[in-house]
């Protein structure tokens, strides 16, 4: 038997420096590569005249301690987050939902096609397992009405368009989201901070239940990843505008002037473009143009006023815009065949969403990708007013794992994953702090400047109740008018009596009220005691 | 308890069950329960208002009659047209070529309008054939020196190109039907006829076509029953428009449920488009039967 070897005390001390040594080193190379979060202490020193000592508790996670000693003087600590914060960072549970699956329902757009290939970051953070339902749009409307009509709970995520959110809304058919964002086991608030997102793309799902009124009160759902849109700014050809030497028009009765200056100098091209056909979205430009009038499609009241001077201005110069320089049948045309036409190097002005950025200035896809400038939408006689638009997303209030489907929600729509979305051209973000980022003012270059003075002046699309009808109607009468077969007058005066009565039928006029006033953060305009159908 | 003997007498109660049970729950129990709700104020996520025929009135008489009328003359066009179209050109084609159609490859190429999917025939004569400025069909005509046309992109024209869709599509679908009548008809009276110094246009009025009629008949119930069916063909084309010019009462039903969520209203257009196909297949099969 070998005799145990004997270890010196000085051998011991050294082993035990190089022990914490190696465990220094370790901790060191640690922190380097997982660099932490850049946080920032703030000190603040206030004067308060009492002497006592006083514990506050900020509604944020950040716990404000303030000690006042028999002098005057308080010291606040703050701790400030990164504006895109790592996961990490939000003080919540990610696994409390560890296990269970869930399903989403939403379209094919680029957006979800990125959410669905970075839902197995999700899984590794959360444990949670996310079912994809992607469908065309039509297919998606219908679905989506029937099984929230049916209460199915099928999907635990679903997505809401912007001109049916206050349907669902209203219909109970969305688990308000408030009562999450309220509940701090499942929201950090600092973490997720709302406030970072668009004021306009928030109030879509904003709802104050005490009176009924959309646009305003307690957020019912989250604006949904990469989905913003202004609707509409304006593209244009660069290389003609420049050929002719024609200025970039800031008016509309420039642009119609530009578009005869094109139409005389070069036959051979469509001056202007844009959607006209019945349905797809198609109301948000006359819509927007009438805002530039100084109109609206309904009062404070919700009595429709598409009767009125500046709407039938508005109206007949959009009329005669597509009549007069867009493409022969320009009463078909809707997003896609209008974007296709632009796209082919058709056309020299382009009015619609700011959303196809991306792809018209994608070499792959666009003929004229490195021909196309864009600019806000052209001001009418009272200014500039836009379209602010965005989904919504919100647990189903039938479904059974609804805590999974709001962490799958703020996963999502995180200043994080929507900078990411962006970032690889997927969607537009709906929060500020992405607009600013370096990365994402080089990727969508131009857009960014459209974006941000739109916002100023943007409006949302009239939170109604019977949106699909209000469209319909208005886009039938307007599809008729550049067609030919009616006069833009005649198509505002047809809407607005047949408006008239559906919003009758929809209870809009009961007496006690039924719905709140109409407020879409633009110009409302006051019921008149003299309004005609 | 003679068991074998009860099994034996009613065991075909369990072979028509499953068929029987999917028939009740996909085709009797629907249209009843379309007339149910038709007879309700329902907009989508409210609470269904019983109100009696009142959804029936404003269909007729009432606020909706002005559209609903419209959608009427529209579908009665599109059948008309669309159905005497089908019928002349196909039998036409089938009398010049039957003879042929035997041929597998014929038979191959006679298929292929029915078997592509109708949205993707709406895509291909909406943007390739119909388009106003890519299209092909203005291309060849102005190889001719003809003016251009805006096919289903005005409202003038929209409601004739929908038409030539439906044509194209269903035509062959006639030649292969009528066809095989032609190829089982009788051999002895044609011959008789022949001998006896008949002209082929004699022989085709006062034999094939006389007794070919209950066919002819078949065929022209089974065409105005689908056309008043048409819808895949106008929603991937011109979506009901330009303005309504192509809203069928099909579209507009679709519309009034899906579009502007009032199922009452969109219900009670099913109903009607329901009856006014029943009528029409019980007249043709009357006349079938008297015939």
């Amino acid at each position: 038997m070998s005799e145990p070897k004997k270890v010196d005390r000085r051998k011991f001390i050294y082993a035990g420096l190089g022990a914490v040594a190696l465990i220094a080193i370790g901790a060191a190379a640690y922190v380097a590569m997982n660099p932490p979060v850049v946080t920032q202490t703030v000190t603040t020193s206030t004067t308060v005249p009492t002497t006592s000592v006083v514990t506050t508790t900020v509604p944020t996670t950040s716990v404000v301690t303030t000690t006042v000693p028999t002098t005057s003087v308080v010291t606040t600590t703050t701790e400030i987050l990164p504006p895109i914060p790592d996961f990490n960072l939000a003080k919540i549970d990610w696994k409390q939902c560890a296990g269970t699956e869930i399903s989403y329902i939403s379209t094919t757009a680029a957006r979800n096609q990125y959410l669905s290939k970075r839902s197995k970051d999700f899984e590794e953070l959360t444990g949670i397992k996310v079912k994809f339902d992607l469908l065309a749009e039509r297919e998606f409307d219908d679905k989506t009405f029937v099984i929230a009509q049916s209460g199915s709970g099928t999907y635990d995520v679903i997505t809401i368009k912007p001109a049916n959110q206050s349907t669902f809304i209203m219909r109970k058919w969305v688990d308000p989201t408030y009562k999450y964002l309220e509940d701090s086991k499942l929201c950090d608030q600092k973490w997720y901070n709302i406030s970072d997102f668009f004021p306009g793309a928030l109030m879509y799902g904003q709802f104050d239940e005490s009176t009924n009124t959309f646009g305003t009160g307690k957020q019912h759902t989250i604006p949904m990843t990469g989905a913003l849109e202004m609707l509409p700014i304006l593209y244009y050809r660069t290389d003609i505008l420049k050929e002719l030497d024609i200025k970039l028009p800031q008016t509309f009765d420039e642009l119609e002037q530009a578009c005869k200056i094109i139409k005389q100098k070069k036959p051979d091209i469509v001056p202007f473009v844009t959607r006209g056909c019945r349905m797809a979205g198609t109301w948000n430009i006359p819509l927007a143009m009438i805002g530039c009038y100084g109109g609206n499609i309904f009062d404070e009241e919700w009595y429709p006023i598409l009767n009125r001077p500046e709407a039938i201005e508005a109206v007949e110069k959009y009329v005669t815009l597509m009549k007069d320089y867009g493409p022969p049948g320009a009463a078909t045309y809707d997003n896609t065949k209008a974007r296709q036409f632009f796209m082919s190097g058709n056309a020299v002005f382009y009015l619609d969403s700011s959303l196809y950025w991306g792809t018209m200035t994608d070499p792959t896809q666009s003929k004229v990708a490195d021909k196309i400038g864009v600019t806000e939408i052209p001001a009418g006689p009272k200014g500039r007013k836009t379209n602010f638009l965005t989904w919504g997303m919100a647990p189903d209030p039938n479904a059974k794992n609804r805590k999974a489907a709001w962490l799958f929600i703020m996963w999502a729509t995180s200043a994080k994953i929507e900078y990411e979305t962006m970032a690889a051209g997927s969607g537009v973000s709906c929060r500020r702090s992405t607009h600013k980022e370096k990365v994402i003012q080089e990727k969508w270059g131009p857009l960014i400047d459209v974006h941000v003075a739109s916002e100023k002046y943007a409006q949302i699309l009239p939170p109604v109740i019977i949106g699909g009808t209000v469209q319909d109607i208005f886009s039938t009468y307007t599809s008729s008018a550049i067609d030919g077969q009616m006069s833009a007058k005649e198509a505002c005066l047809r809407s607005n009596e047949e408006l008239y009565k559906a919003m009758k039928e929809a209870g809009y006029y009961d007496e006690p009220k039924k719905y709140g006033k109409y407020y879409n953060g633009g110009n409302v305009i006051p019921h008149s005691s003299d309004w005609k159908p | 308890m003679n068991w074998k003997r009860f099994l034996n007498r009613y065991s075909f109660i369990f072979y028509l069950l499953p068929s029987s049970l999917l028939l009740f729950f996909m085709l009797i129990y629907p249209i009843f329960w379309n007339f149910y709700i038709s007879l309700h104020k329902y907009i989508v996520g409210d609470n269904p208002t019983f109100i009696g025929l009142t959804n029936y009135y404003d269909i007729f008489l009432g606020t909706l009659s002005k559209n609903f009328w419209y959608s009427v003359y529209i579908t009665i066009i599109l059948t008309i047209l669309t159905v005497i179209l089908q019928l002349a050109i196909g039998i036409g084609t089938a009398l010049l070529i039957h003879d042929k159609t035997q041929s597998k490859i014929i038979r191959s190429v006679l298929l292929l309008p029915m078997i592509v999917a109708p949205v993707v025939n709406g895509v291909i004569w909406g943007y390739f054939i119909y388009h106003p400025s890519f299209g092909v069909l203005n291309y060849v005509l102005s190889l001719f020196g003809l003016e251009p046309h805006l096919w289903t992109y005005s409202a003038q024209e929209a409601l004739p190109s929908v038409i030539a869709i439906l044509v194209w599509q269903w035509t062959p679908f006639v030649i292969l039907l009528f066809s095989s009548g032609l190829e089982a008809l009788p051999k002895a009276p044609v011959e008789a006829a022949i001998v006896d110094g008949a002209s082929s246009w004699q022989i085709l009025f006062y034999i094939k076509l006389p007794l070919l009629k209950s066919l002819i008949l078949s065929i022209l119930v089974l065409r105005i029953t689908d056309t008043l069916r048409a819808f895949d063909i106008i929603m991937a084309t011109t979506l009901g428009g330009p303005g309504r010019a192509t809203e069928i009462l099909n579209i507009m039903a679709y519309k009034t449920a899906f579009v502007h969520l009032n199922m009452g209203v969109g219900c009670t257009l099913g109903t009607i488009l329901f009856f006014i196909s029943l009528i029409s297949t019980i007249l043709m099969l009357y006349v079938i039967k008297v015939e």
